[in-house]
């Protein structure tokens, strides 16, 4: 897990700083929040591709809790996909190629976070 | 713990690795050296047996010597999850959260570790005989 708070700028520079091989996990969540905004992103690998589920509201709620819970347990990447799908109503996208990099998969939605400061966590499956 | 020896927040780092206790060792090692270069700082890390934290801190960004306080337990319990929904909430409470997990022991002032390794290859050292281990990194 690593979990990054302070100025945005710097906070995309830490992400999009992230080991590459991250992204090629079963099961990636990035969570971002401001004061006002918040948001998930499960990125889930399916063979040779990658689904995304999105969550976005006005806060993360008790989800960063959950993740970690389902993360440090022996619950499988699936299965918690399945978990956290049923205790917050995530859209699926239809699956893609998967990100090459931090920067290809987490640039998009820190750029849908307005504001000075942000905050930021990405888990993966196997590394709780 | 004075709970005072956490600094106001304005920007965050924290890591966490589980693994076994080599693997997760290179991880903590391989942390950037800003890491151990924050004003206040700390490792976590437990297995099925025991768990420590350590937490370091000076007064001012640069000072070679800084308190470490540290304590021994069974079990980190729900500190890392409460941490974390502390840190994608602001982050303030980190340092009180931990203060409030048990009682610590003053070590006094000791030079500050310029690595890592140089922070937590003693804490991690005495995990190696562990099968598994989880290791979490906080600096403010």
């Amino acid at each position: 897990m690593y979990c990054f708070s302070g100025p945005r700028r710097q906070l995309a520079v830490q992400l999009f700083a992230l080991p590459r091989d991250i992204v090629r996990k079963d099961l990636v969540v990035l969570l971002l929040s401001t004061d006002d905004q918040g948001g998930a992103w499960m990125f889930v690998r399916d063979g040779d591709l990658t689904a995304v589920h999105e969550w976005q509201s006005a806060s993360l709620d008790d989800l960063p809790e959950a993740v970690l819970s389902l993360l440090s347990s022996e619950v499988g990447p699936a299965d918690a996909v399945s978990v956290l799908s049923g205790l917050y109503p995530f859209a699926a996208r239809p699956p893609a190629l998967p990100p090459a990099s931090a920067r290809g998969a987490f640039g998009l939605p820190l750029d849908g976070f307005a504001g000075d400061s942000a905050r930021a966590c990405v888990l993966y499956s196997g590394a709780l | 713990m004075r709970e005072s020896t956490a600094p106001a927040v304005t920007e965050i780092n924290c890591f966490a690795f589980a693994g076994t206790p080599d693997s997760v060792t290179r991880s903590v090692y391989a942390l950037p050296r800003t890491v151990v270069q924050h004003t206040w700082y700390a490792l976590l890390v437990e297995s099925e047996r025991a768990a420590d934290i350590r937490v370091f801190s000076r007064a001012r960004a640069g000072d070679d010597i800084g308190p470490v306080a540290s304590w021994h337990g069974g079990s980190l319990g729900a500190l890392p999850i409460r941490i974390m929904s502390l840190l994608m909430n602001a982050g303030d409470g980190i340092g009180a959260a931990l203060s409030e997990h048990g009682d610590f022991v003053e070590h006094g002032l000791v030079p500050c570790p310029p690595t890592p390794r140089g922070a937590f290859g003693h804490a991690l050292g005495a995990y190696a005989a562990d099968r598994s281990i989880r290791a979490f990194v906080i600096a403010l």
